[in-house]
């Protein structure tokens, strides 16, 4: 795999964990800002469908991208668990604030080197790209999920063209 | 008035420079610039106890300055304190801190720049 | 000892004083003649700076305190009085004393002491060590600036300068007085150790001198070394303006203003692509002293400029952006809590409150006003870095270019230049690289050797239109459009008019340049401009005359903060159009819709307009009600219907960006906050109105 992944696993750290359907995934804490219940989210006609519209998050205009459109799951209906994980996400030059949308959020765990491993090459269901490391953490594997790559301005924006082509 | 004397010490020749240097004492100190400079060695000068200075006296600095550098490619070096706040006053108004570096040779340190010890004092140039 | 020229000061100095006795009578019968009085500072300055030059240190410092006098009440700060005319004429008597005595002579000390307590009495204590020198100009007694202007002074005395009494450095000092100086010494004659006379005087100098003061007051300060040297005065700046832009010559514009070298010259050498100076002395058309001196006075120049500019700031203060920015963000908050507190004011009917809204409404939309009038900036301050730009690509393309700004104090948002820079650089950049031909091209054209580019800036309602122009070789549009659908970019089918196909090249994946240069071709073509554009609610268009030109259009809007909008909902969903658009809203009656028959078409007095749903047409979940209504808005080609459940009123839109994600989301330009924390999308009409009509296009080939 690439460089980032090599080097990224090496590191331990804490990460926040969240559920989509059975599975448990992940995100380095030092990313995320917070979690919120879900509120009225305002949707943008003609947006890419994971991008499901924007929040009031204290006066700001906050985009929230539905991670399981974004990985492509069958949708489900949202619950009193489902939340929206606030964000922050590298574009190059300037850092944007983001908000996910999960079944829901669980806990921020600590995991060390000994608990990382390289995602495998096969078998993983979605882009292995978007995977950082497998952790484990009491006998579950949780999926840590490489923020920067997964919600890139490149990726959401060549999905949305993909999309322009199919109408 | 002025007193010059040329010392040969550490294989240098140092020139102390006291009280008036201006255009009435210009010779004697020209003499003993003279001397210093056919020594064939490094020349060091003391001017610290320089009281007034004129025209003739920077002009008179900047010759030696500028022959050392064709002549050995090496420039003056400065012994002794801090210049009297008159000598600094002269140099300041005579203009010639203008430029940080020599505008005959390149790549040499202005001398009175470094006498003045500014080194901060530069104007931005630009092409 | 007094030498022929202690004496011949004497003889001046006396003649000097008789003056001044005359002006100080004149100046007791009318005390605010500013000429009487500048005429006796002047003739107390020269006393006091050819005094000191000669050695009559008594004399030049005694002038020095009545000089101190006359600079107050030159600055109005002090008035004439009789006291003042009596003791200034006691003093003068005293001066008189003075020049009959031999120098250094101690008589008369008491009474010196007496008149100079005297005048202590009046000048205020701190300002008796001080002159008016170092210093740009002051301020006069209106407050305002006099016009200052740069000087450049050559000053070369003769060799045997010394020997006749004189201190070049007490002369330098006096000059220095006057204004702000930067002197350059031209040492190149000063010979080497052996050879040097150290009585003889090698050193001259060029000195830039920015004053208030007259040319004559600058003669004044030579005027006992007249026919001693050599003394060259021309005034390089003339005021203050010029001062203020921020140009700064060019080195071979100074050595040609000098005289050191000649036109011929300095074509010769630009021809060279080298710095302006080593090549010139490479070629030996001037020398490195001369090089030094004009390097050194640009650098003066450009020094001068920056003290100017931040001077002028005396009436205007420099702010960072952020704090700007905070403000803008405080008072677009402030609007959005003042709509809040009318919206509740009309649900509770009580007039109290009702009148405390519509006090603070008033309030904020003045203060918001004021916040948006701070953010703009004159187009020519932003763009200002586009003459380097221009200047560097000539060079390096070895092109010769032009660059004008028309309209240039067109004003236009901060956020909204910063968002232009770059598109404006690559276009610049397309201009210079690709329209313009090379210079032995442009002459067999007939063309004028060097190629023009125009930025111009223009205010056409809430727009400006900024636009490039170059003169160059025009775009080919059957070429756009072959390679179009070479690129597979469009179908080869469509039959378009010449305009459109010039629009083609802003289409992702098209680049006009068969090769790319290391100037334009990085990676971003027109689309990226167009993008850029887009994002800050600007629209852009090219017009192209094969041969004759080429011009880029953008609209922009002059804020991106706040927008007077109009809010409306359909079904849950809440959105804002910018109200300069809308021309009215009527109910959408069944007569209406039975009048449209199948067609969705009104006859709005004369015209027809079509008009759509924006439920439709935005795919907005929900059924309508009873009673629609339509939004009349005019786009920037036609007048259409919008078709919404209800409308609201007039909203103050502090605009919010929706953020990078939803860039392409082209009918969406932003969102904003209402008062109950709901979000609001505000509507790009043009963009809505393009969609149907190229919807409306496809239906009726699908039903061909």
């Amino acid at each position: 795999m690439t460089m980032e992944t090599i080097t990224a696993i090496k590191e331990s750290g804490q990460y926040l964990t969240f559920q989509l359907g059975d599975e448990l995934f992940a995100f380095d804490v030092l990313r995320t800002n917070e979690v919120l219940e879900v509120t009225q989210v305002t949707r943008i006609p003609g947006a890419n469908d994971a991008m499901i519209g924007v929040i009031n998050l204290r006066g700001s205009v906050v985009p929230v991208i539905d991670l399981r459109k974004r990985l492509n799951m069958p949708q489900k209906e949202r619950t009193v668990d489902t939340s929206i994980i606030i964000i922050d996400t590298d574009y190059g030059d300037e850092k944007i604030t983001l908000g996910v949308l999960v079944d829901a959020a669980k806990q921020v765990i600590m995991l060390d080197k000994t608990q990382l491993e390289p995602p495998p090459k096969v078998g993983m269901k979605m882009n292995i790209e978007y995977i950082t490391a497998i952790g484990k953490h009491d006998n579950n594997f949780i999926i840590l999920l490489n923020s920067d790559r997964i919600f890139s301005e490149k990726e959401l924006i060549a999905a949305v063209e993909v999309r322009d082509v199919q109408e | 008035m002025v007193e010059t004397l040329l010392e040969i010490k550490n294989q240098k020749a140092i020139v102390h420079v006291k009280g008036d240097a201006t255009i009435d004492t210009i010779k004697t100190i020209h003499t003993v610039f003279v001397e210093a400079f056919n020594s064939g060695l490094p020349v060091s000068i003391d001017i610290s106890d320089v009281l007034e200075a004129d025209g003739s006296f920077i002009q008179l600095l900047r010759s030696l300055c500028y022959s050392l550098i064709i002549d050995r490619n090496y420039t003056v070096e400065f012994s002794g304190d801090e210049l009297s706040p008159a000598l600094k006053q002269t140099i300041m108004d005579t203009g010639f801190i203008c430029r940080p570096e020599c505008v005959r040779v390149d790549g040499i340190k202005c001398i009175c720049n470094k006498l003045m010890n500014i080194p901060e004092f530069k104007l931005e140039t630009m092409e | 000892m007094t030498n022929q020229f202690q004496k011949a000061f004497i003889d001046e100095a006396k003649e000097i004083i008789e003056s001044l006795e005359k002006d100080l009578v004149a100046l007791e019968s009318d005390a605010n003649d500013s000429d009487l009085i500048n005429r006796i500072f002047r003739s107390l300055h020269t006393i006091k700076g050819s005094g000191a030059m000669f050695e009559f240190m008594r004399i030049s410092n005694f002038a020095h305190e009545l000089e101190t006098l006359f600079d107050l009440v030159r600055n109005g700060k002090l008035s004439i009085s009789s006291e003042i005319i009596t003791l200034s004429l006691k003093s003068i008597d005293f001066l008189k004393d003075l020049l009959e005595l031999p120098n250094g002579s101690k008589d008369n000390d008491a009474l010196e002491q007496q008149l100079i307590d005297q005048i202590h009495l009046i000048v205020p204590s701190d300002r008796n060590t001080t002159t008016s020198g170092g210093k740009l100009p002051p301020e006069n007694r209106n407050g305002e600036r006099r016009k200052s202007s740069v000087y450049r002074i050559f000053f070369k005395p003769q060799k045997e300068i010394f020997l006749r009494g004189i201190n070049t450095v007490l002369i330098l000092k006096n000059l220095s007085k006057l204004g702000k100086m930067f002197c350059y010494t031209h040492e190149s004659e000063i010979p080497v150790i052996n050879e040097i006379d150290p009585e003889l005087h090698y050193t001259f100098w060029t000195c830039i001198l920015v004053t208030d003061r007259m040319v004559e007051e600058i003669q004044d300060v030579f005027i006992f070394v007249e026919g001693l040297c050599e003394l060259e005065i021309s005034e390089i700046i003339h005021d203050t303006e010029e001062l203020e832009s921020n140009t700064v010559p060019m080195i071979g514009e100074i050595l040609l203003s000098k005289g050191d070298v000649t036109k011929k010259e300095i074509d010769v050498v630009r021809e060279a692509n080298k710095r302006f100076g080593e090549k010139a002395i490479e070629l030996g058309v001037t020398s490195k002293d001369k090089v030094s001196s004009a390097l050194f006075e640009q650098a003066a120049i450009k020094n001068v400029k920056k003290e100017v500019v931040t001077n002028i700031a005396g009436s205007t203060i420099r702010v960072q952006n952020e704090r700007l920015d905070t403000l803008t963000n405080a008072v677009s908050e402030l609007v959005t809590l003042q709509a809040r507190l009318t919206q509740y004011a009309e649900v509770k009917r009580e007039s109290e409150l009702t009148t405390i809204a519509e006090y603070l409404e008033k309030l904020t939309l003045s203060l918001r006003d004021t916040v948006m009038v701070i953010r703009m900036v004159p187009v020519a301050e932003g763009f200002s870095s586009m003459y380097r730009l221009v200047r560097d690509l000539g060079r390096d393309l070895k092109k010769k270019v032009n660059l004008s700004i028309i309209g240039g104090d067109t004003e236009l948002d901060k956020a909204v230049i910063d968002n232009l820079k770059d598109p404006m650089m690559h276009l610049i950049r397309n201009c210079v690289d690709h329209g313009l031909e090379n210079p032995d091209e442009r002459i067999m054209q007939g063309k004028p050797e060097i190629g023009q580019v125009t930025i111009s800036a223009e205010h056409i309602g809430s727009h400006v239109i900024v636009s490039v122009t170059d003169d160059g070789k025009g775009l080919d549009a059957d070429k756009i459009y072959s390679k179009a659908v070479a690129k597979g970019l469009i179908q080869g089918e469509e039959i378009m008019e010449e305009t459109e196909m010039f629009q083609l090249i802003f289409l992702p994946g098209f680049s006009t340049a068969e090769k790319t240069t290391s100037v334009s071709g990085r990676g971003v073509g027109m689309d990226v401009v167009k993008r850029n554009i887009e994002s800050i609610r600007g629209e852009v268009s090219l017009e192209s005359k094969k041969g004759v030109s080429t011009t880029i259009k953008m609209k922009l809007p002059i804020t991106l903060a706040i927008i007077d909008g109009l809010l409306f909902t359909v079904g849950e969903e809440l959105f804002v159009v910018n109200i300069s658009a809308v021309s009215e809203c009527l109910e959408l009656t069944p007569e209406i819709r039975k009048a449209a028959g199948e067609q969705n078409i009104l006859r709005l007095r004369d015209a027809v307009v079509p008009y759509v749903s924006l439920r439709d047409l935005l795919n907005i979940p929900g059924s309508p009600p009873e009673h629609e209504q339509i939004i009349i808005m005019h786009t920037h080609d036609q007048t259409m219907g919008f078709v919404v459940d209800s409308v609201e009123g007039k909203h103050q839109t502090v605009v919010k960006t929706t953020g990078r994600l939803f860039s392409n989301v082209k009918e969406v330009t932003g969102a904003t906050i209402l008062g109950d924390g709901r979000i609001a999308l505000i509507l790009d009409v043009n963009t809505i109105a393009e969609k149907v009509n190229n919807n409306y296009l496809m239906l009726v080939k699908n039903s061909d």
